[in-house]
Order: structure tokens, then C-alpha cells, then sequence
């Protein structure tokens, strides 16, 4: 009774001390997914529209890699872009070759979201558009385009709390991020349940309050429209 | 592209192991979430909540980290299981949520014309579910259902951070020995490919004959 | 072809607004349009009908080129629409950038509305004049209002569609379409997906508009205003015009037995 209430709080005595370490974890966690978060946004936006082409020469190398990234582990293509870099010249940080792998995936899907969300809006658009006389460029940017990024808000956000969770695995090469922290304290401390405890709580932070802000948004615009 | 076709016997049975892993964690998972879904929808009001907070509660963390927590904490719970059997109890947790979701989605997007038909025609509960609801939903989810286990069949790669070997283990391994990793990685990504693309395929055929029944 | 039945003034000059010459369209295997050819003149109202399936909305979204024609000519105040004559005799398709100009003298209205849902009911109007003709959002707005006061609705610019009914919606879109001050006024059964007790502030909007010396195509189910309002009725039958005439001409005295049935079935489905 006393030794194993003495080790719990050593136990309870190292967490305490190692809160620094989970706060870096969860900044380092924070800072991957901001820059990933934009990284796929825009990189989506590149692919939506080769995607869309009509011209096959254009639409099917870009369908192949969305198609090739969406059904490989996001951890592989990790592996790839971290290992397979230095060998051709460009030993980027573990960091970079992290946001780049997780933005690849996620702005693949992030473009069919935008792909899908363009051909919901109806062709009744277009054509009153075309009936007063506006052109193509015109009628997407004016007519098409907005409407589709209102329509495609839950999808766009779901994507986004994916990808907050999926930065969990670019513990695998070494980034300490939330997770590898966790499981670095977990090895010289032993104390398991509270670390991971802790580690999903702040997960379930982030996720829940990204989810609550997107709820947020999704009211604002329907109350608008 | 000899070193892969050197170690694809390696990297293939690397391969089996993940489809054995799938195959564990994944229907399971899926029947487990199924009956979840409908008692989402059907159950009273407690029972309801838990489930709601499960579901909550599993996604909003990533499956990694319940692989971790599975790893470590069943041990110190006295549970002693193996690896392979810790990580796929997250595995059929995870793919549980998922599945809880779409399967009470499938059941809440059956028509409500179709439950006042089945009501006034004097069907009780359970058997205006097993005739009219239950089929429709089932239709309904299959496409979401096959997309979800295409997502688990790549969650299988990450218990290799936790330690378990399968074919993102081997592909790494050998890609530390040989220093090929264009080669072999991009190899195993084909492998998972061809695992993952035809049901990635027939979910979006089944999803483009729906659309255009309607 | 247009006998002066209305105080109507059809403006001098031989030439009319619209001539149809020989239109063919087909889908495919499908002939749509079997031969069409009509003139309207300044200020006339033809109405338009015929069963579902006849091409009459094929007709009317050729005129603004909606849909391009396969054969035969159309002409909008003299200048042919579609397609462009070429020195060895041949003939090519307009380009899109020449059709959008085409279209953008033509206003029309559908039966859907088809509202910009994301902008509110000034925005509706006045953005296509803003960005198709230049015109400055000041000019445009007051344009805006005057047309929106026309149609009854100035207190309503700020609102957004989805907050009006069906009447409401269809009158903005004929002052969105009246914005870009159009030669023609195309109507495509605007009023078949109204609530019956909406359709009335519709048609009077469209009446006054035909007073007021509007060129108008209405493609209808409505009779009395067919008869009221229109200068020349056409009852389109299988792709061709069956009969062409004067509205109390044509629907005292049908010479098919396809219009004699349309109109029976008509008569009886609307006591």
C-alpha cells in the first residue's frame, strides 16, 4: 500500500512535470494542422478545376492521382515523401514532409468536395445566367462558384477534422507532435492511462471545438440565405 | 525494380497480413455499428445518449491513439491480450462509430411517407422495420458502408507505429535496408491499391445507379 | 401576318423583330422541330401552345439560343442569330462570347424563376447589367428600383428569394430580365408552377407589359389571357405549327383534331 501509493505519486509527480512537454505537443499538433489545413484548401482548389476538364488528356492524370491518393495509407505516402526526398536532393524537415504528405491527401479529397459541390448547383443557374447574356468565366464566378461554397460546408469541415486527426500519424517519423509526446512519457514513465487519457482529451478537444465552430458557421449561413 | 520484385514475397505476405487484419477488424466492426445505428434511432432515450456519446467520443479521436491506448492500457488493466488482438479491438471500435453513423443515417433517410404507408396498412413496429425500413436502409448504406471499409482497410497500416507487422511494417523495413524507398514504398502503395480501388470502384457504381433511380 | 385586334401600335418598318425560317431541331434520332416559320412584329404578343412534348419550349429557348438549331434561319431585328454567314456560301455557329451578346437583347423567363438564391432581390437585378453591359452599380440600382416599383416589390429589394413566394419570385425575375432593357421578352410557362391564387399578379405584370408595347413570346396554358392579351396565338403540334391565327380565331376554330382534343381536354381539366 505505501510503496504503490509512493510510485503513484511519482507517478502523478512526473506527469505534473512533463505538462510543458504536452503543451509543445499539442502547439507542434496546433501548427502542423494550420499549415496542412491551408496547404489541402488550396491545393484542392488546383486540382478542381484540371479535374473537371473536358479534355481527358488533362482530367485523367489528375483523376489517377486523386484516385491513387485516396486509396494508399496516408502513412505510406508519409514514408514516401520523407524518405524518398533526400535521395533526390531535397532533404527536407520532417515537418515539411509531414504538411506536404497530409495536404496531398487531404486537398485530393478536399477537390472532389469542391468538384461535387459545383455540379449540385442546379442548371437551371446556368442557364439564367446565359438567358442575360453573361458568359462561362461570369457565371461561375458570379453564380456558380459562391453557391457551391456555401452547399459544400459540412463535407469541407468533416474533411478538415480528418485531417487534424490523420496529423497523429506523422509521429511515425519523428515529429513531436501530440501523440509521439504521449507515447515518449508513456516509455520513461509507465503511467499509461493518464498520459493517453490525457492525449485523447486534448484530442477530443480539438476536434470537438473545430466541430462546434464549423456548426457555428453552418447556422450563420443558412440563417443568412 | 528489382529491389521490390526481390522482396515482393516479403512485402506480399506483409500484404496477407493486412487483409487478415481487415478481415478481423472490419466486419465485425461493421455489424457491431449496424446494430448501433439502429438503436441510435429506435432505442429509449438512455441508451440513445450513450451511443450518441460513443460515437462522439471514439471519432473525435484518432484511431491511432486508441491503437496506443489499447496497446498500453489493456495490459495495465490486467487484460492480457496479444498485440494483434489489442489492435484490432481498436480497429472494430473505430470502424463501429463510423459504421453507427452511416447505418442511422441510411434508417433516418428511408422516407417518413414510407413509415405512415407501412403504419396504415397495420404494421407494428418491428415488422414495418424488418420488411419496409430495414431493406431500404440497407440499400442506402452500402455505398457509404464500402467507402468506410476502404478507410479502415488503410487505418490497418498504422498499427505499424504501434508495433504490430504488416505490410507498411515490411515496406519499411526493407526500404531501411535496401535504401529504395521510391521503389518499394510506391510498390507497397500498389499493393494497397489494388486491395483498396475495386471497392473503392463498386461503391461509386452502386452510388451512380441511386442517383439515377430517382 | 398580324391583324390589328388590340390598340397594340406595331412600329413602322417592314422588318419584324423575330422571323423563323424552316427551324429544325433534333435530339439525337428525336426530330423536335419539323419545319418552323413565323414572323412577330414590334409590340405583337404571340402566344404559344400545344401538349407537353410538342416543342414549344424547344422553340422558345432556340430564339435565345439555349439550344442551337440544326437547320433553317432565325432572326432577331434583322440580323441573323446562331450561326454566321460565310463568303463561300457555308455557314458557321456563333461563337459562345456572340451568343452570350445575342442573349443578352433577349430577356427571358422561366418557369422555375430560377432566382440567384445567395443574393437578395436588388443584387438579382441589377447583376447582370453590372457585369454583361458595364453599367455602373449606381445607374443600375436606380434602374433596379424603377423596375422593381413596376412589378410591385420595391419594398421587398433587400429580401432574399428564398424568403418570397412563388409570385413574388416570378415577378423579380421578369424585372431581373427587363433590366437589361431586351428587344424580346421570352415566356416560358411562367406561371404553371405557381399557386393558382399567384398566378393572377403575374399575368397582370405581363399584361402591362404588352401594353406598354413589349415584343412577347409566351409560351402558356392560360387561355383567357391568351386571348385577352395576345395579338397572334400558334398551337404547336408534333414539332410543327399546326395552326397560327388570331386567339379567338384560332380557339373558336380549330381546324385539327389535335387542337380540337387539346382544347376539349383543356376545357374539362380547368372547370
Amino acid at each position: 500500500m505505501n510503496i504503490s501509493g509512493l510510485m503513484d505519486w511519482l507517478g502523478y509527480g512526473y506527469l505534473g512535470s512533463q505538462m510543458p512537454r504536452f503543451g509543445d505537443g499539442l502547439l507542434m499538433t496546433l501548427g502542423l494542422a494550420s499549415v496542412a489545413i491551408a496547404g489541402a484548401v488550396l491545393w484542392g482548389l488546383v486540382l478542381v478545376g484540371p479535374r473537371m476538364s473536358r479534355r481527358r488528356l488533362v482530367s485523367v492524370p489528375v483523376l489517377s492521382y486523386i484516385e491513387l491518393v485516396r486509396n494508399t495509407p496516408l502513412l505510406l505516402q508519409i514514408y514516401l515523401v520523407y524518405f524518398g526526398l533526400p535521395l533526390i536532393g531535397a532533404p527536407l524537415s520532417a515537418f515539411v514532409c509531414g504538411v506536404i504528405a497530409v495536404a496531398s491527401q487531404h486537398g485530393a479529397f478536399l477537390a472532389e468536395i469542391y468538384r461535387a459541390g459545383i455540379e449540385a448547383i442546379s442548371k437551371h443557374q446556368w442557364e439564367a445566367s446565359k438567358a442575360l447574356g453573361m458568359q462561362r468565366r461570369q457565371i461561375m464566378r458570379l453564380v456558380i462558384l459562391p453557391q457551391a461554397f456555401l452547399k459544400i460546408v459540412p463535407p469541407f469541415g468533416n474533411q478538415l477534422v480528418i485531417l487534424i486527426k490523420d496529423t497523429s500519424l506523422v509521429s511515425a517519423i519523428g515529429i513531436m507532435e501530440l501523440t509521439l509526446t504521449g507515447k515518449v512519457v508513456v516509455e520513461r514513465s509507465g503511467a499509461s492511462f493518464e498520459v493517453f487519457l490525457l492525449i485523447a482529451v486534448l484530442y477530443l478537444l480539438l476536434t470537438s471545438s473545430f466541430g462546434a465552430g464549423l456548426r457555428m458557421v453552418e447556422n450563420l449561413l443558412r440563417s443568412r440565405y | 525494380m528489382e529491389v521490390f520484385f526481390n522482396n515482393l514475397p516479403y512485402l506480399l505476405s506483409g500484404a496477407l497480413k493486412t487483409i487478415w487484419l481487415a478481415l478481423a477488424g472490419v466486419p465485425t466492426g461493421t455489424l457491431l455499428g449496424i446494430g448501433l445505428g439502429i438503436f441510435s434511432v429506435i432505442a429509449p432515450a438512455p441508451v440513445r445518449w450513450a451511443i450518441t456519446g460513443f460515437v462522439f467520443v471514439v471519432r473525435g479521436i484518432p484511431v491511432l491513439v486508441w491503437m496506443f491506448l489499447a496497446y498500453y492500457m489493456l495490459p495495465a488493466a490486467g487484460i492480457i491480450v496479444g498485440d494483434f488482438v489489442a489492435v484490432v479491438g481498436a480497429l472494430i471500435m473505430y470502424t463501429a462509430a463510423f459504421v453507427t453513423e452511416i447505418a442511422r443515417g441510411a434508417v433516418l433517410a428511408v422516407p417518413s411517407g414510407q413509415v405512415s404507408a407501412a403504419r396504415s396498412l397495420g404494421m407494428r413496429r418491428w415488422t414495418m422495420l424488418k420488411l419496409v425500413i430495414l431493406p431500404q436502409a440497407i440499400k442506402l448504406s452500402i455505398p457509404p458502408l464500402l467507402n468506410n471499409s476502404v478507410m479502415m482497410i488503410k487505418a490497418t497500416s498504422y498499427v505499424s507505429v504501434v508495433g504490430v507487422w504488416e505490410l507498411t511494417y515490411a515496406a519499411r523495413e526493407v526500404v531501411e535496408r535496401t535504401i529504395a524507398p521510391f521503389q518499394v514504398f510506391l510498390g507497397a502503395m500498389m499493393l494497397y491499391f489494388l486491395i483498396c480501388y475495386p471497392v473503392s470502384i463498386l461503391a461509386q457504381r452502386l452510388e451512380r445507379t441511386y442517383t439515377y433511380e430517382h | 401576318m398580324s391583324t390589328d385586334t388590340n390598340s397594340k401600335d406595331p412600329n413602322t418598318g417592314n422588318m419584324p423583330m423575330i422571323r423563323v425560317n424552316n427551324v429544325k431541331k433534333s435530339y439525337g434520332d428525336l426530330l423536335v422541330l419539323d419545319g418552323i416559320s413565323f414572323d412577330v412584329h414590334r409590340g405583337e404578343v404571340l402566344a404559344i401552345i400545344g401538349r407537353s412534348g410538342s416543342g414549344k419550349s424547344t422553340m422558345l429557348r432556340c430564339l435565345n439560343l439555349l439550344e442551337e438549331y440544326d437547320d433553317g434561319e432565325i432572326w432577331l431585328d434583322g440580323d441573323l442569330i446562331g450561326y454566321r454567314d460565310l463568303e463561300n456560301g457555308k455557314r458557321r455557329r456563333q461563337s459562345e462570347s456572340e451568343m452570350a451578346a445575342v442573349r443578352a437583347e433577349i430577356g427571358m423567363v422561366f418557369q422555375s424563376f430560377n432566382l440567384f438564391p445567395h443574393r437578395n432581390v436588388l443584387d438579382n437585378v441589377t447583376m447582370a447589367p453590372i457585369n454583361v453591359k458595364g453599367v455602373n452599380s449606381k445607374e443600375a440600382e436606380d434602374l433596379a428600383g424603377a423596375l422593381l416599383e413596376k412589378v410591385g416589390l420595391a419594398d421587398k429589394m433587400a429580401e432574399y428569394p428564398s424568403r418570397l413566394s412563388g409570385g413574388q419570385q416570378q415577378r423579380v425575375a421578369i424585372a431581373r430580365a427587363l433590366a437589361m432593357q431586351p428587344k424580346v421578352m421570352l415566356f416560358d410557362e411562367v406561371t404553371s408552377a405557381l399557386d393558382p391564387e399567384l398566378v393572377g399578379e403575374v399575368l397582370q405584370v405581363m399584361q402591362q407589359l404588352a401594353e406598354e408595347g413589349m415584343t412577347m413570346l409566351i409560351v402558356t396554358h392560360e387561355m383567357s389571357f391568351a386571348r385577352d392579351v395576345g395579338t397572334q396565338l400558334m398551337f404547336i403540334d408534333r414539332g410543327k405549327i399546326a395552326q397560327q391565327g388570331t386567339p379567338a380565331n384560332v380557339l373558336e376554330n380549330p381546324e385539327s383534331d389535335g387542337l380540337q382534343t387539346f382544347l376539349e381536354r383543356f376545357r374539362a381539366s380547368h372547370i
